[in-house]
């Protein structure tokens, strides 16, 4: 969280969008996982907001007086409330941002003040802005984000379909992850390893809802780490994207589908897609 | 001086309200016959510290620490028509009044002023801060009956980061953008040095360019002793590295012969978005010379006075904050400090 704290301040002092995208870029690099900070920058995902009146009763922690002329000063009651808050013992680390995005409302009205108590004031603001729904990724940072490339090594799918290709001998896979909450196909997979045929094959007859001649369409339940070598824009897919060299790493059953990677964080090609054929992709 | 003293205290009650007054030009201590850091020219004045709204020119004698003395002559060409220089601890008589220096961790030479008369000791602080500076000897508290502070942090807002995760945000950005000058907006005094020695103790040994108006009072920091490594005047253009400048100097003409500069700015009203965003700095520094709100508080209870009087800044929240306290806390409102160091 002091990361994306740190991302978020020097994002919104950035005095040009090619600033930005180098920000954004050099963060990806120096953070293992930056997806979900990409998500929440992209709006692709929100943690649920906890009403103005919780902040309204964190700010009643303080004397009123002292708020009031705070306040005055600040000119944001957000931003006031993050400064004002007084240090907490910091034997406490602040929450990972997976920790809030999972959390239910309740959980975050719940853990807020714990969360306050472990994190300095440029990290209070950023928790308080996340949880409150203030939070809103500018259009000219959303710019930046869909136009910078950076390298996703993995992305957590969700199995949509399987297609016989010849009867009884080869099978794809095709996975796809969440845009504006439907899941759209982002790579079909024919290699898979052993070990995971028969559990597949068997999980896809087990949850077949509708069947379209040789596909299986199959609940939104299963999950799978893919890793891949590069994004291609395509406007044959839904996406408008498809992966590049996709292969199954391994199932990911302890991730619920509805936890699985959003397009966004697919914006932007790697390394490894800067041919002819892939430019970076403007999303939205 | 000394006569005229005696008889007028046996007139008057000895509460140092009726001896220590702001006046127009300043804090005046009758008994003593003297002002303290006047706006205006003045027969005699006992400075604390050698920023432009606390020293001023024309002053016809001047009391103040050796450093202060330096730093004046360095910035005005002399300190006053005459001075005279005074070690920490060491008294002097001034009329009626007893009086001796003690640092406020500001600046190089920055002074608390103590004045004893008729058995009841005042202490001026000036502007001080109680965080840690290689660059300037430490605050030290005096016990007092009456503690004259700043307030220019007086708010519950403003609590400072340690400086030198301030500074690892500093690195950090070179780090991430290696050919961009970063260019830091800092007040020639105090602040420049400050953020020096702080680079160094993080581990910055490379030379560090400083604007030309920045560089006469690095020599006098360093004709008393303080270490600031390898710092050269700016010539040509520069990639990478750190570049020192006046705080407004940051978005300059010249700046744009820098590489890609990021400009960055050192100030306590960083912490605040809408100050730093109004600075237009890139990489906003909350490094602050000023005590911030805890630091109020932690030294008004260390001097232990029943009263405070509070010089500048914001003080209604302070008032507030002592008078839970069972401090009884008044604002003296002089007008004109705060314009140097704290904008």
């Amino acid at each position: 969280m002091n990361g994306f704290a740190a991302l978020l301040e020097r994002l919104r002092f950035c005095p040009t969008l090619a600033h930005r995208q180098a920000v954004l870029a050099a963060y990806v690099a120096a953070v293992p996982d930056s997806a979900l900070a990409l998500e929440i920058l992209s709006g692709a995902r929100i943690v649920r907001p906890v009403g103005r009146g919780v902040l309204r009763d964190l700010a009643g922690r303080i004397d009123p007086a002292l708020f009031a002329l705070s306040m005055a000063f600040v000119g944001d009651y957000t931003e006031t409330l993050a400064l004002i808050w007084p240090a907490g013992a910091r034997n406490q680390a602040p929450p990972e941002l997976i920790e809030i995005l999972a959390a239910s409302k309740a959980e975050i009205q719940d853990r807020l003040p714990a969360w306050l108590d472990a994190s300095d004031a440029r990290t209070r603001l950023a928790l308080l802005r996340l949880c409150s729904g203030k939070f809103r990724p500018l259009p000219a940072l959303f710019t930046a984000l869909a136009a910078t490339p950076f390298r996703l090594r993995s992305v957590n799918a969700v199995l949509m379909y399987m297609q016989s290709i010849r009867i009884g001998l080869q099978r794809e896979y095709r996975f796809g992850v969440w845009h504006g909450g439907a899941l759209v196909p982002i790579a079909g997979i024919t290699e898979i390893a052993e070990d995971l045929r028969d559990g597949l094959e068997a999980w896809v007859r087990d949850n077949t809802i509708n069947k379209f001649g040789p596909v299986r369409e199959v609940g939104p339940g299963l999950v799978a780490e893919l890793a891949f070598a590069g994004v291609r824009t395509s406007p044959r897919h839904k996406a408008g994207l498809v992966l590049h060299a996709a292969r199954l790493v391994q199932l990911r059953p302890d991730i619920a589908a509805s936890d699985a990677d959003q397009l966004i964080a697919l914006a932007g090609g790697n390394d490894a897609s800067r041919d002819d054929k892939s430019t970076v992709m403007p999303l939205l | 001086m000394a006569t005229a003293g005696v008889n007028w205290q046996k007139d008057r009650m000895i509460h140092p309200q009726t001896w220590l007054r702001p006046l127009p030009a300043g804090l005046f201590c009758e008994p003593g016959g003297f002002f303290i850091d006047p706006m205006r020219a003045v027969d005699r004045a006992v400075i604390t510290h050698a920023h432009s709204d606390h020293a001023r020119a024309g002053h016809n004698a001047v009391l103040a620490s050796p450093e202060t003395i330096a730093l004046m002559q360095a910035r005005l060409g002399r300190a006053g028509r005459s001075h005279q220089a005074l070690g920490w601890g060491e008294p002097m008589r001034l009329g009626a009044v007893t009086l001796w220096l003690q640092p406020a961790g500001h600046v190089l030479g920055s002074a608390q002023i103590v004045l004893e008369y008729s058995g009841q000791r005042v202490v001026v602080s000036g502007d001080y801060k109680r965080a840690a500076d290689r660059s300037c000897a430490p605050f030290v508290p005096v016990p007092c009956d009456v503690f004259v502070t700043e307030a220019t942090f007086g708010l519950p807002i403003f609590r400072m980061p340690d400086p030198a995760a301030e500074i690892g945000r500093l690195l950090a950005s070179l780090v991430m953008f290696p050919q961009r000058t970063h260019v830091v907006g800092a007040y020639s005094l105090g602040k420049t040095q400050r953020l020096i020695t702080l680079l160094r103790d993080a581990g910055w040994d490379a030379p560090i360019d400083l604007h030309g108006a920045l560089v006469p009072i690095c020599t006098v920091y360093q004709r008393f002793g303080i270490d600031l490594g390898d710092i050269r005047p700016l010539a040509g253009t520069m990639a990478g590295g750190i570049v020192l400048v006046p705080p407004s100097g940051t978005n300059d003409r010249w700046t744009r012969a820098l590489a890609d500069p990021v400009a960055c700015l050192a100030s306590g009203w960083m912490l605040v978005s809408k100050r730093a965003k109004q600075s237009g700095a890139e990489l906003a520094l909350a490094i602050s010379d000023h005590a911030d709100w805890d630091a109020l508080l932690r030294t008004i209870a260390e001097v232990g006075a029943p009263e405070v009087w509070i010089t500048h800044g914001s003080e209604a929240a302070l008032i507030h904050e002592l008078g839970t306290r069972g401090v009884k806390a008044r604002a003296l409102r002089l007008i004109g400090y705060g314009a140097e160091d704290a904008h």
